[in-house]
Protein backbone atom coordinates (compact mmCIF):
# COMPACT_ATOMS: atom_id res chain seq x y z
CA UNK A 1 0.00 0.00 0.00
CA UNK A 2 1.44 3.33 -0.75
CA UNK A 3 1.76 5.55 2.12
CA UNK A 4 -0.90 8.04 2.66
CA UNK A 5 -1.84 10.89 4.95
CA UNK A 6 -5.19 10.30 7.10
CA UNK A 7 -7.70 12.57 7.60
CA UNK A 8 -10.87 12.57 9.40
CA UNK A 9 -13.57 14.58 9.17
CA UNK A 10 -16.06 16.22 11.35
CA UNK A 11 -18.03 17.86 8.78
CA UNK A 12 -19.12 17.68 4.93
CA UNK A 13 -17.48 20.91 4.59
CA UNK A 14 -14.19 19.84 5.71
CA UNK A 15 -14.17 16.77 3.46
CA UNK A 16 -14.35 19.05 0.62
CA UNK A 17 -12.19 21.43 1.63
CA UNK A 18 -9.65 17.98 2.28
CA UNK A 19 -10.62 16.73 -0.90
CA UNK A 20 -9.49 19.77 -3.37
CA UNK A 21 -6.56 20.85 -1.32
CA UNK A 22 -5.11 17.17 -0.69
CA UNK A 23 -3.46 15.82 -4.16
CA UNK A 24 -4.95 12.34 -4.99
CA UNK A 25 -7.26 12.44 -1.93
CA UNK A 26 -9.54 9.73 -1.76
CA UNK A 27 -13.12 9.49 0.47
CA UNK A 28 -12.76 6.68 3.50
CA UNK A 29 -16.05 5.49 4.40
CA UNK A 30 -16.45 1.79 6.30
CA UNK A 31 -13.18 0.78 4.16
CA UNK A 32 -14.82 -2.57 2.60
CA UNK A 33 -14.27 -1.82 -1.12
CA UNK A 34 -11.38 1.24 -0.65
CA UNK A 35 -8.80 -0.61 1.66
CA UNK A 36 -9.24 -3.60 -0.28
CA UNK A 37 -8.63 -2.11 -3.46
CA UNK A 38 -5.45 -0.41 -2.20
CA UNK A 39 -4.18 -3.71 -0.68
CA UNK A 40 -4.44 -4.55 -4.51
CA UNK A 41 -2.31 -1.31 -5.90
CA UNK A 42 -5.58 -0.54 -7.96
CA UNK A 43 -5.72 2.59 -5.43
CA UNK A 44 -3.36 5.32 -4.12
CA UNK A 45 -4.63 7.89 -2.74
CA UNK A 46 -1.85 10.07 -1.32
CA UNK A 47 -4.28 11.55 1.67
CA UNK A 48 -7.86 9.07 3.02
CA UNK A 49 -10.09 11.21 4.17
CA UNK A 50 -12.05 9.54 6.63
CA UNK A 51 -16.03 10.21 6.91
CA UNK A 52 -17.08 7.62 8.46
CA UNK A 53 -18.12 9.41 11.41
CA UNK A 54 -19.23 12.86 10.08
CA UNK A 55 -22.84 13.26 12.12
CA UNK A 56 -24.48 15.03 9.08
CA UNK A 57 -23.71 11.89 7.12
CA UNK A 58 -24.90 9.45 9.67
CA UNK A 59 -28.43 10.49 9.67
CA UNK A 60 -31.41 8.13 8.05
CA UNK A 61 -34.53 11.02 8.18
CA UNK A 62 -37.78 12.16 6.22
CA UNK A 63 -37.60 15.63 4.27
CA UNK A 64 -40.83 17.56 3.96
CA UNK A 65 -41.93 15.83 1.03
CA UNK A 66 -42.27 12.63 2.50
CA UNK A 67 -38.92 11.50 0.46
CA UNK A 68 -36.44 8.91 2.97
CA UNK A 69 -33.23 10.87 2.90
CA UNK A 70 -30.54 8.58 3.72
CA UNK A 71 -26.65 10.14 4.83
CA UNK A 72 -24.01 8.51 2.80
CA UNK A 73 -22.02 7.61 5.91
CA UNK A 74 -24.98 4.78 7.10
CA UNK A 75 -23.94 1.79 7.02
CA UNK A 76 -25.62 -1.11 4.91
CA UNK A 77 -26.89 -3.07 8.36
CA UNK A 78 -28.37 0.33 9.98
CA UNK A 79 -30.36 0.95 6.62
CA UNK A 80 -31.47 -2.83 6.41
CA UNK A 81 -32.79 -2.11 10.40
CA UNK A 82 -34.48 1.37 10.06
CA UNK A 83 -38.09 1.06 11.11
CA UNK A 84 -39.22 3.90 8.70
CA UNK A 85 -37.09 2.03 5.54
CA UNK A 86 -38.39 -1.09 6.79
CA UNK A 87 -42.06 0.36 6.52
CA UNK A 88 -42.25 2.68 3.77
CA UNK A 89 -39.39 1.63 1.46
CA UNK A 90 -38.92 -1.97 2.25
CA UNK A 91 -37.16 -2.73 -1.08
CA UNK A 92 -34.13 -0.67 0.24
CA UNK A 93 -34.01 -3.02 2.79
CA UNK A 94 -33.88 -5.51 0.73
CA UNK A 95 -31.45 -4.30 -1.57
CA UNK A 96 -29.20 -3.36 1.39
CA UNK A 97 -29.31 -7.06 2.31
CA UNK A 98 -28.79 -8.99 -1.03
CA UNK A 99 -25.11 -9.03 -0.85
CA UNK A 100 -22.03 -9.31 1.58
CA UNK A 101 -21.38 -10.60 5.03
CA UNK A 102 -22.86 -9.27 8.28
CA UNK A 103 -19.52 -8.08 8.93
CA UNK A 104 -19.17 -6.12 5.50
CA UNK A 105 -22.69 -4.84 6.19
CA UNK A 106 -22.34 -3.62 9.54
CA UNK A 107 -18.89 -1.37 8.17
CA UNK A 108 -20.30 -0.46 4.46
CA UNK A 109 -21.63 2.54 3.94
CA UNK A 110 -24.55 3.84 1.45
CA UNK A 111 -22.28 6.00 -0.36
CA UNK A 112 -19.41 3.69 -0.47
CA UNK A 113 -21.24 1.21 -1.70
CA UNK A 114 -23.01 3.01 -4.68
CA UNK A 115 -19.32 3.99 -6.08
CA UNK A 116 -17.84 0.87 -5.39
CA UNK A 117 -15.88 -0.29 -7.97
CA UNK A 118 -16.14 -2.77 -10.17
CA UNK A 119 -15.15 -6.40 -9.09
CA UNK A 120 -13.49 -7.13 -12.74
CA UNK A 121 -10.78 -9.62 -11.75
CA UNK A 122 -8.18 -8.13 -14.29
CA UNK A 123 -9.14 -5.00 -13.50
CA UNK A 124 -8.44 -5.85 -9.34
CA UNK A 125 -4.77 -8.06 -10.09
CA UNK A 126 -2.95 -5.68 -12.03
CA UNK A 127 -0.65 -6.93 -14.81
CA UNK A 128 -3.37 -7.44 -17.25
CA UNK A 129 -4.25 -5.12 -20.50
CA UNK A 130 -6.84 -2.99 -19.32
CA UNK A 131 -8.69 0.12 -19.70
CA UNK A 132 -9.97 1.11 -17.28
CA UNK A 133 -6.45 1.03 -15.21
CA UNK A 134 -4.18 2.07 -17.88
CA UNK A 135 -6.04 3.68 -21.19
CA UNK A 136 -5.62 2.56 -24.59
CA UNK A 137 -4.04 -1.36 -22.93
CA UNK A 138 -6.81 -3.10 -24.16
CA UNK A 139 -9.46 -5.16 -22.01
CA UNK A 140 -7.93 -8.53 -21.21
CA UNK A 141 -11.33 -10.10 -19.85
CA UNK A 142 -12.50 -9.74 -24.01
CA UNK A 143 -10.15 -12.58 -24.76
CA UNK A 144 -10.09 -14.22 -21.10
CA UNK A 145 -12.60 -15.40 -18.73
CA UNK A 146 -15.77 -12.94 -18.88
CA UNK A 147 -18.83 -15.17 -18.02
CA UNK A 148 -19.75 -12.70 -15.75
CA UNK A 149 -18.91 -9.38 -17.40
CA UNK A 150 -21.01 -6.86 -19.20
CA UNK A 151 -23.71 -8.32 -22.71
CA UNK A 152 -25.09 -4.58 -22.84
CA UNK A 153 -23.41 -1.63 -23.79
CA UNK A 154 -23.10 -1.99 -27.57
CA UNK A 155 -19.21 -0.42 -28.60
CA UNK A 156 -18.69 1.03 -25.27
CA UNK A 157 -18.58 -2.53 -23.74
CA UNK A 158 -15.80 -3.69 -26.39
CA UNK A 159 -13.28 -1.23 -24.23
CA UNK A 160 -14.55 -2.31 -20.92
CA UNK A 161 -16.63 -5.11 -19.75
CA UNK A 162 -16.94 -4.90 -16.67
CA UNK A 163 -20.37 -4.56 -15.09
CA UNK A 164 -20.99 -2.41 -12.12
CA UNK A 165 -21.87 -4.68 -8.69
CA UNK A 166 -24.19 -2.60 -6.70
CA UNK A 167 -27.51 -4.42 -5.65
CA UNK A 168 -28.49 -1.15 -3.77
CA UNK A 169 -27.99 0.88 -6.80
CA UNK A 170 -30.03 -0.83 -9.02
CA UNK A 171 -33.08 -0.83 -6.14
CA UNK A 172 -32.52 2.77 -6.24
CA UNK A 173 -32.83 3.75 -9.61
CA UNK A 174 -36.12 1.80 -9.73
CA UNK A 175 -37.16 3.90 -7.27
CA UNK A 176 -36.38 7.35 -8.79
CA UNK A 177 -33.56 7.71 -5.69
CA UNK A 178 -31.09 10.77 -6.45
CA UNK A 179 -28.37 11.58 -4.57
CA UNK A 180 -26.86 14.46 -3.29
CA UNK A 181 -23.42 15.53 -4.13
CA UNK A 182 -21.05 18.39 -2.34
CA UNK A 183 -18.46 19.91 -4.20
CA UNK A 184 -16.37 23.08 -4.68
CA UNK A 185 -16.85 25.41 -7.03
CA UNK A 186 -14.45 28.59 -7.51
CA UNK A 187 -13.39 27.97 -3.90
CA UNK A 188 -17.09 27.97 -2.71
CA UNK A 189 -18.80 24.66 -1.24
CA UNK A 190 -22.03 23.56 -2.65
CA UNK A 191 -24.50 21.03 -2.56
CA UNK A 192 -26.55 19.88 -5.71
CA UNK A 193 -28.70 17.09 -6.27
CA UNK A 194 -29.25 15.04 -9.49
CA UNK A 195 -31.27 11.58 -10.36
CA UNK A 196 -29.10 8.40 -9.37
CA UNK A 197 -29.59 7.32 -13.12
CA UNK A 198 -27.61 10.69 -14.29
CA UNK A 199 -24.44 9.37 -12.01
CA UNK A 200 -23.68 6.38 -13.68
CA UNK A 201 -21.80 6.33 -16.81
CA UNK A 202 -21.06 3.92 -19.99
CA UNK A 203 -17.19 3.29 -20.37
CA UNK A 204 -17.68 4.92 -23.46
CA UNK A 205 -14.20 7.44 -24.25
CA UNK A 206 -13.15 7.22 -21.20
CA UNK A 207 -12.99 3.53 -19.33
CA UNK A 208 -11.55 5.14 -15.94
CA UNK A 209 -14.57 6.09 -14.60
CA UNK A 210 -17.57 4.88 -13.43
CA UNK A 211 -19.57 7.60 -12.58
CA UNK A 212 -19.79 11.50 -13.37
CA UNK A 213 -18.71 13.08 -10.08
CA UNK A 214 -15.60 15.86 -10.26
CA UNK A 215 -12.82 14.52 -8.15
CA UNK A 216 -13.43 17.49 -5.82
CA UNK A 217 -17.15 16.53 -5.36
CA UNK A 218 -18.94 13.49 -2.93
CA UNK A 219 -22.09 12.26 -2.09
CA UNK A 220 -23.87 13.26 1.18
CA UNK A 221 -27.04 11.82 1.14
CA UNK A 222 -29.41 9.77 -1.05
CA UNK A 223 -32.86 11.40 -1.38
CA UNK A 224 -35.57 8.24 -2.00
CA UNK A 225 -39.10 9.92 -3.06
CA UNK A 226 -42.07 8.34 -0.97
CA UNK A 227 -42.87 4.39 -2.32
CA UNK A 228 -46.78 5.44 -3.16
CA UNK A 229 -48.61 2.97 -3.70
CA UNK A 230 -46.00 0.72 -5.67
CA UNK A 231 -44.78 -2.35 -4.54
CA UNK A 232 -41.90 -3.85 -5.48
CA UNK A 233 -39.49 -7.11 -5.19
CA UNK A 234 -35.67 -7.00 -5.99
CA UNK A 235 -34.49 -10.63 -6.79
CA UNK A 236 -30.63 -11.46 -8.29
CA UNK A 237 -28.51 -14.41 -9.53
CA UNK A 238 -27.30 -15.78 -7.86
CA UNK A 239 -29.09 -15.37 -4.68
CA UNK A 240 -25.30 -14.27 -3.06
CA UNK A 241 -22.41 -13.28 -4.00
CA UNK A 242 -22.22 -10.89 -6.72
CA UNK A 243 -25.54 -10.23 -9.25
CA UNK A 244 -24.87 -12.23 -12.97
CA UNK A 245 -28.04 -10.67 -13.53
CA UNK A 246 -30.48 -8.99 -11.37
CA UNK A 247 -33.79 -7.04 -11.32
CA UNK A 248 -35.69 -4.03 -9.12
CA UNK A 249 -39.16 -4.06 -10.16
CA UNK A 250 -41.75 -1.60 -8.80
CA UNK A 251 -45.48 -1.89 -9.46
CA UNK A 252 -48.37 0.19 -9.24
CA UNK A 253 -51.60 -2.53 -9.87
CA UNK A 254 -55.02 -1.02 -9.75
CA UNK A 255 -58.11 -3.20 -8.12
CA UNK A 256 -58.86 -5.19 -11.16
CA UNK A 257 -55.12 -5.85 -11.73
CA UNK A 258 -54.00 -3.85 -14.79
CA UNK A 259 -50.64 -2.65 -14.39
CA UNK A 260 -51.08 1.11 -13.97
CA UNK A 261 -47.49 1.81 -13.48
CA UNK A 262 -43.73 0.13 -14.07
CA UNK A 263 -40.56 1.11 -12.62
CA UNK A 264 -37.82 -1.53 -13.77
CA UNK A 265 -34.03 -1.21 -13.08
CA UNK A 266 -31.89 -4.28 -14.32
CA UNK A 267 -28.54 -4.71 -12.80
CA UNK A 268 -25.60 -6.94 -12.97
CA UNK A 269 -25.45 -7.26 -16.77
CA UNK A 270 -23.56 -3.73 -17.36
CA UNK A 271 -21.12 -0.81 -16.94
CA UNK A 272 -23.99 0.67 -14.98
CA UNK A 273 -27.02 -0.17 -13.52
CA UNK A 274 -30.12 0.10 -16.07
CA UNK A 275 -33.52 2.21 -16.20
CA UNK A 276 -35.69 -0.09 -18.55
CA UNK A 277 -37.82 1.88 -20.10
CA UNK A 278 -38.98 -1.36 -22.64
CA UNK A 279 -39.98 -3.80 -20.27
CA UNK A 280 -41.79 -1.19 -18.06
CA UNK A 281 -43.79 -0.21 -21.67
CA UNK A 282 -44.40 -3.67 -22.14
CA UNK A 283 -46.08 -3.60 -18.78
CA UNK A 284 -48.24 -1.02 -18.30
CA UNK A 285 -51.22 -0.85 -18.99
CA UNK A 286 -51.43 -4.37 -19.06
CA UNK A 287 -53.19 -7.34 -16.60
CA UNK A 288 -50.87 -8.83 -14.30
CA UNK A 289 -50.34 -12.36 -16.09
CA UNK A 290 -48.11 -14.88 -16.69
CA UNK A 291 -47.83 -14.47 -20.28
CA UNK A 292 -47.43 -10.48 -19.43
CA UNK A 293 -44.77 -11.28 -17.49
CA UNK A 294 -42.60 -13.05 -20.28
CA UNK A 295 -43.20 -10.18 -23.00
CA UNK A 296 -41.86 -7.92 -20.22
CA UNK A 297 -38.59 -10.24 -19.72
CA UNK A 298 -38.20 -10.53 -23.49
CA UNK A 299 -38.35 -6.67 -23.58
CA UNK A 300 -35.33 -6.79 -21.07
CA UNK A 301 -33.00 -8.90 -22.82
CA UNK A 302 -33.12 -7.03 -26.20
CA UNK A 303 -30.01 -5.97 -27.95
CA UNK A 304 -27.98 -8.04 -25.30
CA UNK A 305 -24.66 -9.26 -27.13
CA UNK A 306 -23.75 -12.68 -25.77
CA UNK A 307 -20.86 -15.44 -26.87
CA UNK A 308 -20.33 -19.12 -25.49
CA UNK A 309 -19.66 -17.79 -22.04
CA UNK A 310 -21.83 -15.46 -21.48
CA UNK A 311 -24.77 -16.70 -23.34
CA UNK A 312 -26.71 -18.33 -19.96
CA UNK A 313 -27.07 -14.69 -18.93
CA UNK A 314 -29.36 -14.25 -21.33
CA UNK A 315 -32.23 -16.41 -19.72
CA UNK A 316 -30.92 -16.10 -16.68
CA UNK A 317 -31.98 -12.17 -16.89
CA UNK A 318 -35.28 -13.27 -18.12
CA UNK A 319 -35.53 -15.22 -15.35
CA UNK A 320 -35.14 -12.87 -12.64
CA UNK A 321 -37.42 -10.52 -14.13
CA UNK A 322 -40.20 -12.22 -13.98
CA UNK A 323 -39.93 -13.74 -10.70
CA UNK A 324 -39.08 -10.04 -9.48
CA UNK A 325 -42.40 -9.01 -11.04
CA UNK A 326 -44.12 -12.13 -9.50
CA UNK A 327 -43.21 -11.10 -5.85
CA UNK A 328 -44.17 -7.57 -6.57
CA UNK A 329 -47.66 -8.62 -7.61
CA UNK A 330 -47.36 -11.00 -4.37
CA UNK A 331 -46.52 -7.99 -2.18
CA UNK A 332 -49.19 -5.67 -3.63
CA UNK A 333 -51.92 -8.55 -3.25
CA UNK A 334 -50.67 -9.17 0.28
CA UNK A 335 -50.85 -5.74 1.01
CA UNK A 336 -54.70 -5.49 0.08
CA UNK A 337 -54.30 -4.71 -3.71
CA UNK A 338 -56.11 -6.69 -6.47
CA UNK A 339 -57.88 -9.96 -5.02
CA UNK B 1 12.30 6.14 -14.59
CA UNK B 2 11.85 5.07 -11.00
CA UNK B 3 9.55 7.55 -9.00
CA UNK B 4 10.95 8.23 -5.21
CA UNK B 5 9.19 5.88 -2.42
CA UNK B 6 6.63 8.53 -0.81
CA UNK B 7 7.60 9.00 2.84
CA UNK B 8 5.59 7.11 5.38
CA UNK B 9 2.69 9.35 7.37
CA UNK B 10 2.16 8.55 10.95
CA UNK B 11 -0.82 9.06 12.65
CA UNK B 12 -0.95 9.21 16.78
CA UNK B 13 -3.92 7.49 17.69
CA UNK B 14 -5.54 6.40 21.00
CA UNK B 15 -7.40 2.59 21.12
CA UNK B 16 -9.82 1.66 23.26
CA UNK B 17 -9.20 -2.68 23.55
CA UNK B 18 -11.11 -4.52 26.15
CA UNK B 19 -11.54 -1.63 27.80
CA UNK B 20 -7.78 -0.90 27.86
CA UNK B 21 -6.37 2.52 26.48
CA UNK B 22 -3.42 2.09 24.20
CA UNK B 23 -1.86 5.13 22.98
CA UNK B 24 0.02 4.10 19.56
CA UNK B 25 2.17 6.40 16.89
CA UNK B 26 1.79 4.59 13.69
CA UNK B 27 1.69 4.36 9.98
CA UNK B 28 -1.44 5.41 8.65
CA UNK B 29 -1.27 2.31 6.27
CA UNK B 30 -1.68 0.05 9.50
CA UNK B 31 -5.34 -2.00 10.05
CA UNK B 32 -6.61 -2.33 12.71
CA UNK B 33 -5.67 -6.12 12.41
CA UNK B 34 -1.85 -5.62 12.19
CA UNK B 35 -2.31 -3.22 15.16
CA UNK B 36 -4.39 -5.74 17.37
CA UNK B 37 -1.62 -8.44 16.71
CA UNK B 38 1.73 -6.84 15.85
CA UNK B 39 1.60 -3.45 17.82
CA UNK B 40 -0.84 -5.01 20.72
CA UNK B 41 0.40 -8.67 21.06
CA UNK B 42 -3.47 -9.75 21.30
CA UNK B 43 -3.17 -12.55 18.47
CA UNK B 44 -5.88 -13.91 19.15
CA UNK B 45 -7.57 -12.12 16.41
CA UNK B 46 -6.22 -14.25 13.00
CA UNK B 47 -5.58 -13.32 9.86
CA UNK B 48 -6.90 -15.12 7.13
CA UNK B 49 -7.56 -13.92 3.64
CA UNK B 50 -7.12 -10.24 4.67
CA UNK B 51 -9.58 -9.08 2.00
CA UNK B 52 -12.79 -9.09 4.50
CA UNK B 53 -14.01 -12.68 2.70
CA UNK B 54 -13.28 -15.25 5.41
CA UNK B 55 -14.42 -13.56 8.87
CA UNK B 56 -11.33 -14.99 10.88
CA UNK B 57 -10.64 -11.22 11.62
CA UNK B 58 -13.71 -10.47 12.85
CA UNK B 59 -14.00 -7.98 16.15
CA UNK B 60 -16.47 -5.80 17.86
CA UNK B 61 -16.54 -1.83 17.34
CA UNK B 62 -18.90 -0.18 19.33
CA UNK B 63 -20.68 -3.90 19.47
CA UNK B 64 -20.48 -4.28 15.96
CA UNK B 65 -18.81 -7.14 13.97
CA UNK B 66 -16.65 -6.21 11.62
CA UNK B 67 -13.64 -7.21 10.10
CA UNK B 68 -10.51 -5.88 11.71
CA UNK B 69 -8.28 -6.54 8.20
CA UNK B 70 -10.55 -3.90 6.38
CA UNK B 71 -10.61 -1.16 8.76
CA UNK B 72 -7.89 1.49 9.38
CA UNK B 73 -6.36 0.98 13.02
CA UNK B 74 -6.68 5.02 12.64
CA UNK B 75 -10.49 5.03 12.19
CA UNK B 76 -10.66 3.11 15.41
CA UNK B 77 -9.53 5.39 17.45
CA UNK B 78 -12.03 6.39 19.94
CA UNK B 79 -14.48 4.06 19.26
CA UNK B 80 -14.78 0.37 21.75
CA UNK B 81 -12.76 -2.23 20.38
CA UNK B 82 -13.84 -5.93 21.45
CA UNK B 83 -11.55 -8.53 20.80
CA UNK B 84 -11.72 -12.19 21.55
CA UNK B 85 -9.14 -11.96 24.82
CA UNK B 86 -12.11 -9.88 26.11
CA UNK B 87 -15.06 -12.24 25.90
CA UNK B 88 -13.76 -14.52 29.32
CA UNK B 89 -14.52 -12.82 32.78
CA UNK B 90 -11.78 -11.48 34.63
CA UNK B 91 -11.17 -14.56 36.46
CA UNK B 92 -10.63 -16.60 33.25
CA UNK B 93 -13.80 -18.28 33.56
CA UNK B 94 -15.25 -18.71 29.77
CA UNK B 95 -18.40 -17.06 28.49
CA UNK B 96 -21.25 -19.10 27.99
CA UNK B 97 -20.98 -19.38 24.25
CA UNK B 98 -16.74 -19.89 24.41
CA UNK B 99 -18.24 -23.09 26.91
CA UNK B 100 -20.70 -23.93 24.06
CA UNK B 101 -17.98 -24.29 21.61
CA UNK B 102 -15.99 -26.75 23.80
CA UNK B 103 -19.34 -28.56 24.50
CA UNK B 104 -20.28 -28.95 20.77
CA UNK B 105 -17.34 -29.59 19.55
CA UNK B 106 -17.66 -26.45 17.21
CA UNK B 107 -14.41 -26.43 16.02
CA UNK B 108 -11.29 -28.67 14.34
CA UNK B 109 -8.54 -26.84 14.11
CA UNK B 110 -9.83 -23.68 15.95
CA UNK B 111 -8.41 -21.11 13.16
CA UNK B 112 -11.59 -19.73 12.26
CA UNK B 113 -12.94 -19.79 16.09
CA UNK B 114 -12.09 -16.48 17.87
CA UNK B 115 -13.64 -14.96 14.71
CA UNK B 116 -16.99 -17.40 14.51
CA UNK B 117 -17.30 -16.40 18.27
CA UNK B 118 -17.37 -12.63 17.57
CA UNK B 119 -19.12 -12.70 14.70
CA UNK B 120 -22.27 -14.21 16.54
CA UNK B 121 -21.57 -12.46 19.69
CA UNK B 122 -22.34 -9.34 17.51
CA UNK B 123 -24.83 -10.41 16.15
CA UNK B 124 -26.84 -11.69 19.47
CA UNK B 125 -26.46 -8.40 21.10
CA UNK B 126 -27.39 -6.40 18.37
CA UNK B 127 -30.48 -8.17 17.90
CA UNK B 128 -29.92 -10.06 14.95
CA UNK B 129 -30.05 -13.61 15.76
CA UNK B 130 -32.50 -14.26 18.30
CA UNK B 131 -34.12 -17.32 16.91
CA UNK B 132 -31.69 -20.42 15.12
CA UNK B 133 -32.88 -19.61 11.82
CA UNK B 134 -31.07 -16.27 12.03
CA UNK B 135 -27.72 -17.74 12.44
CA UNK B 136 -27.05 -19.18 9.05
CA UNK B 137 -28.39 -15.03 7.32
CA UNK B 138 -26.21 -13.48 10.24
CA UNK B 139 -22.41 -15.35 10.59
CA UNK B 140 -21.04 -16.08 7.51
CA UNK B 141 -17.45 -16.63 8.61
CA UNK B 142 -15.60 -19.54 6.86
CA UNK B 143 -14.14 -22.37 8.24
CA UNK B 144 -11.56 -24.71 6.29
CA UNK B 145 -12.76 -27.84 8.24
CA UNK B 146 -16.31 -27.74 7.43
CA UNK B 147 -17.65 -27.52 11.49
CA UNK B 148 -20.27 -25.24 10.37
CA UNK B 149 -22.91 -27.76 11.68
CA UNK B 150 -21.66 -28.00 15.10
CA UNK B 151 -21.01 -24.06 14.85
CA UNK B 152 -24.35 -23.62 14.08
CA UNK B 153 -25.79 -25.58 17.26
CA UNK B 154 -23.38 -23.91 19.86
CA UNK B 155 -24.39 -20.75 19.01
CA UNK B 156 -28.02 -22.04 18.62
CA UNK B 157 -27.62 -23.49 22.01
CA UNK B 158 -26.71 -20.11 24.25
CA UNK B 159 -30.45 -17.99 22.81
CA UNK B 160 -32.67 -17.79 24.96
CA UNK B 161 -35.15 -19.11 22.76
CA UNK B 162 -32.85 -22.09 21.21
CA UNK B 163 -35.94 -24.14 19.80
Amino acid sequence: VTPFAYHRAAKINDAVRLLTDEAQAAILGGGTSLLDLMKQGVEKPRAVIDIASVPEMRQIATDADGALVVGAAVTMTEVAQSDAVLARWPLVAETTLAGLTPQLRNAATVGGNLMQRPRCIYFREGGFACNKLRPGSGCAAKDGVHFGHAIFGGAAAHDCMAVHPSDLSTGLLAMDASVEIAGRVAGQIRSRRMPLDALYRWPEADATRETTLAPHEMITAVIVPPAGEFFGAYVKGPPEGFALASCAALLKVAQNGVIFAARIAIGGVAHRPLRHVGVEKALTGQMTSAQVFEAAAAAAVVGAETDPQTAFRVPLLRAVVVEALQRAVERAKRAGGPE
Amino acid sequence: MKPAAPEIMTVAVSLNVNGQAHELTLDARVTLLDALRDLLALTGTKKGCDHGLCGACTVLVDGQARVSCLMLAASAAGRRIDTIEGVAAADGSLHPLQLAFIEHDAFQCGYCTPGQIMAALGAIAAGQITRPGDIEGWTHNLCRCGAYDNIRTAIASVLETPR
